[in-house]
Parts: structure tokens; C-alpha cells; sequence
């Protein structure tokens, strides 16, 4: 998927949460691209920010305390963060469309399912009520739900939540986006609707050539649909490449953590490994040096004193860790000399 | 949905059957009787008193006089008034229209007034609009509607002069024209306006923490997502959600605009079921106290199934049956 147009460009996002008063960021300086048509995966563990960096490309963060504090996302070149909500109505839905972690509480109780779908039809398109209904039957038989002419008269509650993210599905797909972020749309689901759901995906994304930007805590998703991979911990990227790049020569330790965590049928496994630890709470990040290294099992002195840089460690492969020289910030460069990987 | 509403009416009957035992108990423990208010003792020769109370059948053991009640009463006789010496019925009906018409009028009033603050409220809240809707609401709870009432016909009536203090109608008006009509638009504005205001802030407060409360739903965040306008979000979708628990306000409505009409109708000489139930009690006129307390029960029951009804037809998870 590689000599594409870039159709998102993200650089250096910083999205913050005001508690008591002081904004602590959850997105902390992210920078990456989305190609057209690519699939992208973001993984990393619970509470490291990719909700809130999507959020923040939907410009759809709570208003009430969440903010862009600084940085700039561009849509096929077009400037968003500058945008008024007004404005932003024209590229939700339409150019961007999103799909959410909850199926079970996405959807309005009290309205039917086809008036849900239909409203994005008529919040982008000038079309009568009986192309509409039309059209959304047609939407929901594409993505798989048997009985549409009688489902678009239903309401939520009379729905599995695996129908209800294929009606969502259906919501995101209905104007061909150019770019379709799911965050993490089968948590909520049982193993066997989740494969459905994930083929879905991936139907919709060769046929419509749609770039998806997925997100996910399985491991075992990114390697079957990704093209490329971001791994995220503390808001921070720490690590991107390819797919196959990433899972053959993975350069970060956390990155490695994560896919020993994966259980291998093969394997003896005696026990599973899990990383130690949890993910620090907004409040209490360390200001200086790597983030990780309180769970890291490769930590040394440096990890504690310098904050390392996201920087190339291999032909696109990029990675956040002392343990690479290009990781140094410039003025430690000197001190780059005595370490070795 | 017709199963239904003929099960819960006929869960009522068990029901009136108790409160009309009360009703009779409690009519017949108050002192005296029809007689004892409208006969001057002095005047009246005692064995006469004595003659009609046999002949109107209050000397019977009260088992026998509650049968001959309830089996009038359910084949629609109420009795008669003894003070305004005409048929229970045609006495309530009359009375009835204009208590109805205030109380349209005051629900008008309260649902137009709440709607509007709470919606305001609700979009924009910890603003300084919330902040002086919400100051306003707590004040106009704390103000007892006997006190807006004297308040409002001083200065409405008395001090401007323009609205009416007393009655329902410019009696010297022709019934049916249309002089009249808006004569009777005239006198109900200041009582339904106290009458309405009982439970505006009520409302309002509801609304307004329901709308945000709602605007926080991830079906929100779902609709945002698809491009639609915030003032359509909050008019259409959390709207929608809000309303459905203000439908079981509804039935608590009929209630407080009844007791609040007994209140509001007497302040204002009202010619209504509020102020002739006062009268009633006032005059001993039981058959009139028994029929309105029996009407008044009836309507509580009613506003329920009425809420349970709404709330079914506007909430699609609840299904009646
Ligand atoms: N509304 C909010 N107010 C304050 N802090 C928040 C809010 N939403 C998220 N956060 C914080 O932002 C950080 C990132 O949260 P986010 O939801 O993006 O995580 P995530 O990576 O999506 O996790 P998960 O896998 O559980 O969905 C967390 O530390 C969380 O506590
Ligand atoms: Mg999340």
C-alpha cells in the first residue's frame, strides 16, 4: 500500500484534559500519516489515549473539559482543527465516519433504526424520504442484516448487539468516506460475531477502497488486517512500521511485551505472560524520561534521566527507547557514543 | 394496547370501592347534616326536623344507607344539593367546564414556560441564563400560590386594572359569541397563570438536568459523528429522550392542578369544582363533598393509566401488554 496519497496527516497532537484546573494531556505529541485506502491498526493497553486521538480527528472530545491544545490535522490537505463545529458537520459522516467501542448504547432508544440511518442521507444529501428509506434498506442488506425491510421499522432494544454495530457500520459507510475510523468495534461483542464484523471491515475497505484507521487491543486483528501498525502507550506513539515489519523485528520493549503476550497454541505455555504494571494515570506521568520505564525489563540508568525521541530505528520503522542511538534528543548526542544497543 | 386499558380499569373498580367506603365514613363522622345547615333550629318545629330526617332516610343503619348511595350513585344519581336545590350532577357539570378551562389553560402555561427554560437551561448550562432561570424557579417555589395569588390580584387587578379579580365570565355577555369567549379568556389568564406557575419550576429544573444528562449519551456522541446540527441534537434527539420521563409528571399533574384549583378558585371566586367543593364542606352539603371527593379519586386513577398510556406510546422499549 505504499506510493499513496496521504489522506490524514496528524502532527504533533496534543489533546488535554482539564482536571482541577490544570490540563493534563492524554494525546501528547502525535505525529503520523494515514495513507488512501490503507488500513492502520493502534494498539496499546487500556487508558494510553487512542480513543481520545480519535475523538480528536472527529473533533468530537467533550466539550465540557477536553481540548486540541496544540498541533494540526489535515484532511486531504484541508486544515481541521481550525474548523467550527458547523463546518466540521460537513466532514463527519461524510469524508470521515466513525464507528464506536458501545454498540449497545451508540444508537437513539426512542428512534427507529432506518430514521438513524437515514439521517446522515439527509444531514449530506439532498434526497426525498422514499430514496432515503431505500437507500437504507440497501445499506443494511450490504452489510449483512438479513430481514432489512422489516429491521428498518425496529428499534435498538430489538437488536443483538452484533446487529447493532452492523447498523452502525451501516450509519458509517452510507456516503463512501474516505476514511473509516473504528475504535475498537468488537470489544463488546462475542468471539464469533467479532470475526464477522472484522470481515465486514474488510470487505468494505477493498471494495470501497475506504482507508480504515483501526483500533485495537488484539494483536491477532493487526496481523491479519493491517497494513501498517502504531503502537501507543501514555498518549505517546512509541513504535510504527509495517505489519510485517513490526511483528518480525519488533524494536520496542513494549512493543515485544505485547506480542509475548499473545498466547501461542504451539507454545508450552506454562504461564501467560502479562507486563507488570498499569499504564500511569494522566496525574501522574513522569515529566522526564521514558514512560515505560517503570515496567520496562530492558530499563537502565539513562531511562530515567532523558525523555527519548520517536525517531528511525529501520527503513520506515520508527520506535520511542534509549536502546537506539537515533533516540538520543540532540543535546545527549555526546552521551550517545558510551551506549550501546 | 385495548386489553390493556380495559385491565387497568377494571383493576380500578376494587379501588373506588374502598375510597367510596371512606368517602361515606368519613361524610358521615363530620358533625351534622344537610338538615342542621339549612334549617333554622329556633324556627322550625322539632318533630318536622325529626319527620324528614326518617323521611330522607338518615336515621337507617348506615350499611343500608351506603347501599342506597353507591347504587345511585353508580347509575349516575348523585343526589341532590341541598344548598342550590338542583341535581350533584347537573350542579358539577356546570362547574366542571369552567374548572376545566383553567385547568387547559394552566397546563398550557406551565409545559410553554417550563419547555422554554428548561430547554435554554439545559443547552447552556453553569451560564449566567441557567444561573438566573434556576434563581427564578427556586424563588417561585418557595412562594406559596396563596401568596401569588392575593400578590397578583393587587397588583394586576387592583393596581393596573387590567385583569378581572373575581368570576369566569362578564356575566352581561350573550353565551356563544364571541365577546364572550374572550371575556372568559380574560378572567382565567390571572388564576391559571398562579395555578400554572405551581409547577413550572419544577419542571424546569427536571428538564434541564435531564437534557444534560442526556447530552452526555454516547448516542449523542453517535449523532454528532454522522454530521447532524447541534440545534437538531438537542431539539430532536435529547429531546425526544427527555420528555419521556415528564410524561409521568402528567399524571401527578391532574392531581396538583385539582388541589391547586381548590386554592387558586377560591382566591379568585373562581366558579369552579374547587370553589364548590369548598362550599360544600362549608355548608354541610354532602351529597356534593361525596360526588366531587368520589370525582377527584377517580381522576387520580385516570391521570395514572393516562401516564402509563403516554408513557408506553412514547417510549418504544415499553410495551403495553
Ligand atoms: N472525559 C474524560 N475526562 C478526563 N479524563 C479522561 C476522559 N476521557 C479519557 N480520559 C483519560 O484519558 C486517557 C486516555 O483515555 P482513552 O479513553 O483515550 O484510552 P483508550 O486508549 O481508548 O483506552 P481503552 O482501550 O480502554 O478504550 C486516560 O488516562 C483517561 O483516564
Ligand atoms: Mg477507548
Amino acid at each position: 500500500m505504499k506510493n499513496n496519497k496521504t489522506l490524514l496527516e496528524i502532527k504533533n497532537l496534543h489533546t488535554g484534559f482539564s482536571i482541577n484546573g490544570q490540563i493534563y494531556h492524554a494525546v501528547d505529541d502525535v505525529s503520523f500519516e494515514i495513507q488512501e485506502k490503507e488500513v492502520i491498526c493502534v494498539v496499546g493497553e487500556s487508558g494510553c489515549g487512542k480513543s481520545v486521538m480519535s475523538l480528536s480527528i472527529m473533533q468530537l472530545l467533550p466539550q465540557e473539559n477536553a481540548k486540541i491544545t496544540k498541533g494540526e490535522i489535515r484532511f486531504n490537505g484541508m486544515p481541521l482543527t481550525n474548523k467550527t463545529d458547523k463546518e466540521m458537520n460537513n466532514v463527519r459522516g461524510k469524508e470521515i465516519s466513525m464507528i464506536f467501542q458501545e454498540p449497545m448504547t451508540a444508537l437513539n432508544p426512542v428512534f427507529t433504526i432506518g430514521s438513524q440511518i437515514q439521517e446522515v442521507l439527509h444531514n449530506h444529501l439532498d434526497i426525498s424520504k422514499q430514496a432515503a428509506r431505500k437507500k437504507s434498506i440497501a445499506l443494511m442488506k450490504q452489510v449483512g442484516i438479513s430481514r432489512p425491510e422489516k429491521v428498518v421499522d425496529e428499534y435498538p432494544h430489538q437488536l443483538s448487539g452484533g446487529m447493532r454495530q452492523r447498523v452502525m457500520i451501516a450509519i458509517a459507510i452510507a456516503l463512501n468516506p474516505k476514511l473509516l475510523i473504528a475504535d475498537e468495534p468488537t470489544t463488546a461483542l462475542d468471539v464469533t460475531v467479532q470475526a464477522q464484523i472484522l470481515e465486514l471491515l474488510t470487505s468494505i475497505q477493498q471494495e470501497a477502497n475506504t482507508a480504515i484507521m483501526l483500533i485495537t487491543h488484539d494483536l491477532g486483528v493487526v496481523a491479519e488486517m493491517a497494513d501498517s501498525v502504531m503502537v501507543m502507550y501514555a498518549g505517546q506513539i512509541v513504535e510504527t512500521s509495517t505489519t510485517v515489519e513490526l511483528f518480525s523485528s519488533p524494536k520496542h520493549p513494549y512493543t515485544e511485551a505485547l506480542l509475548h503476550s499473545i498466547p501461542k497454541m504451539e507454545e508450552d505455555v506454562e504461564r501467560l505472560h502479562t507486563i507488570g504494571g498499569i499504564v500511569p494515570s494522566l496525574t501522574s506521568m513522569p515529566q522526564v524520561g521514558c514512560r515505560f520505564r517503570d515496567r520496562c525489563p530492558k530499563a537502565f540508568a539513562d531511562c530515567r534521566s532523558i525523555t527519548p525521541k520517536l525517531a528511525p530505528v529501520g527503513d520506515g520503522h520508527l520506535a520511542r527507547c534509549l536502546l537506539y542511538h537515533s533516540c538520543y534528543p540532540k543535546q545527549h548526542r555526546t552521551a550517545e557514543e558510551g551506549v550501546e544497543k | 394496547m385495548w386489553k390493556y386499558c380495559l385491565r387497568r380499569i377494571l383493576g380500578m373498580i376494587p379501588m373506588l370501592f374502598l375510597i367510596s367506603i371512606v368517602v361515606f365514613t368519613l361524610a358521615k363522622m363530620m358533625p351534622g347534616d344537610a338538615l342542621s345547615g339549612e334549617i333554622d333550629p329556633l324556627n322550625t318545629d322539632p318533630v318536622y326536623i325529626e319527620d324528614m330526617r326518617e323521611k330522607l332516610g338518615y336515621n337507617d343503619p348506615y350499611h343500608i344507607q351506603y347501599g342506597r348511595w353507591i347504587s345511585d350513585f353508580i347509575q349516575g344519581d348523585f343526589g341532590r344539593s341541598v344548598r342550590y336545590k338542583m341535581p350533584v350532577s347537573d350542579l358539577i357539570g356546570e362547574k366542571l367546564e369552567n374548572t376545566i378551562f383553567l385547568g387547559i389553560s394552566a397546563l398550557i402555561i406551565t409545559y410553554f414556560l417550563s419547555f422554554t427554560m428548561g430547554i435554554f437551561a439545559g443547552r447552556k448550562p453553569y451560564t449566567i441564563g441557567d444561573h438566573i432561570i434556576g434563581a427564578a424557579n427556586y424563588f417561585g417555589m418557595a412562594i406559596p400560590s396563596f401568596v401569588a395569588g392575593v400578590f397578583a390580584i393587587y397588583f394586576f387587578s387592583f393596581h393596573l386594572g387590567i385583569f378581572p379579580s373575581n368570576g369566569s365570565v362578564d356575566i352581561t355577555l350573550q353565551n356563544g359569541t364571541m365577546e364572550y369567549w374572550l371575556s372568559k379568556l380574560h378572567h382565567v389568564i390571572l388564576p391559571a397563570l398562579v395555578l400554572g406557575l405551581l409547577s413550572t419550576a419544577s419542571y424546569t429544573q427536571f428538564l434541564r438536568n435531564d437534557i444534560i444528562e442526556n447530552s452526555r449519551k454516547d448516542f449523542v456522541r453517535t449523532a454528532r459523528a454522522k454530521g447532524t446540527s447541534n440545534r437538531k441534537i438537542y431539539h430532536v434527539h435529547i429531546l425526544r429522550n427527555s420528555i419521556i420521563p415528564l410524561i409521568t409528571f402528567l399524571g401527578f399533574d391532574i392531581v396538583s392542578l385539582v388541589s391547586g384549583a381548590i386554592i387558586t378558585e377560591t382566591i379568585f371566586t373562581y366558579p369552579g369544582i374547587g370553589q364548590l367543593f369548598v362550599q360544600s364542606v362549608q355548608t354541610n352539603d354532602y351529597a356534593v363533598l361525596m360526588a366531587l371527593t368520589m370525582m377527584f379519586s377517580c381522576l387520580v386513577l385516570v391521570g395514572n393509566l393516562v401516564a402509563d398510556i403516554l408513557y408506553g406510546v412514547v417510549d418504544p422499549r415499553i410495551r403495553l401488554d
